[in-house]
């Protein structure tokens, strides 16, 4: 499965859901995919962070929180992954390639044995075509603060 | 600032701290200092993260649905903080609360705070985030920190120093 596809498979999954992206392919992908108008929050920076990011937004939410990272980023964050016990209203996926394909396609360490029952790990493999840089912060913030304050 | 070989003045108690701090902020997270002991229990729900940059990022996501997040850590956690607080708050325009307290300014304070101790001032400085001293502002500190925060949309901190919070 392409990450594209995988990112399709989740969003169908969670019709209601707010969604979180980590930064580098994993958002570059959805945001070409879903576009600024809708639920989506989109990271820029702040590795090893989406899943934090995501529990703060659950601990004061009633919407399902959808966490979407690469497995690098997952990674770099393994420490908040306790921090799920926090909240129930998250769901977190991480799409697995086995590398850091931003920054060059190093190979990563195989972390798939600390997982657990809130993580959902979905194997992918690369595309050919990277989309093109995505959207300023500002922009992000502010289509996501609409979303939010307007529904 | 100089060397002070007990305690800084008390300039609140805890209960009178944690009453202006719910007034101005309404989530709260961090990690565990010695200054807070008595704050954290008071503060509900507190949210204690496993590491510094997780508590600011987990308050980053808190102010996307609306929170006003207030993250207490010790100056030591400003080594990981920095690039949650660069790549969220300073990159989108989000503010957030830092309540940091100053360890290693004491004399008889371990030898492993006074590197932090020397230079936490300075490095928030050069960071671009606004820092108000509780040992000179009073109660005053968390109302301005909390402007900064939550009306400007920027990264702002309190800087306790040990003693002016009871422990």
């Amino acid at each position: 499965m392409n990450r594209t596809k995988a990112l399709q498979k989740i969003i169908k999954k969670h019709p209601n859901g707010i969604f979180v992206f980590s930064n580098g392919l994993t958002t570059r992908y959805a945001v070409d995919l879903l576009g600024l108008d809708g639920p989506y929050f989109y990271l820029l920076h702040g590795m090893g962070e989406t899943l934090s990011v995501g529990i703060g937004m659950a601990s004061s939410s009633s919407t399902e929180i959808v966490v979407v990272e690469g497995d690098g980023n997952a990674l770099m964050g393994l420490a908040s992954w306790p921090l799920l016990q926090l909240v129930k209203n998250l769901h977190y996926y991480i799409l697995d390639n086995g590398k850091h394909a931003t920054t060059g396609g190093q190979q990563i360490a195989d972390f798939s044995n600390f997982d657990n029952s809130r993580v959902n790990r979905i194997k992918i493999q690369d595309d050919s075509n990277i989309p093109p840089i995505p959207p300023k912060p500002k922009l992000i913030l502010e289509s996501f603060k609409r979303f939010i304050h307007e529904g | 600032m100089n060397s002070v070989k007990k305690k800084f003045p008390q300039k609140m108690d805890s209960n009178e701290f944690v009453s202006k701090l719910i007034r101005l902020a309404n989530w709260f997270s961090g990690v565990p200092d010695s200054v807070f002991k008595k704050i954290i229990p008071k503060l509900e729900p507190f949210y204690l993260a496993s590491r510094e940059n997780h508590s600011i990022a987990m308050g980053f996501g808190a102010s996307l649905v609306g929170m006003k997040p207030a993250i207490l850590i010790q100056n030591s956690g400003l080594g990981l903080s920095l690039d949650a607080l660069f790549g969220l708050h300073q990159l989108y325009g989000v503010g957030i609360l830092l309540i940091i307290s100053n360890r290693g300014e004491l004399d008889w304070e371990e030898i492993q705070h006074k590197l932090w101790g020397e230079r936490s001032i300075d490095l928030l400085k050069l960071c671009d985030i606004a820092t108000f001293d509780l040992n000179d502002l009073g109660d005053c500190a968390i109302e301005e920190a909390a402007k900064v925060a939550f009306n400007e949309h920027k990264i702002s901190a309190v800087i306790i120093h040990r003693g002016n919070v009871d422990e």
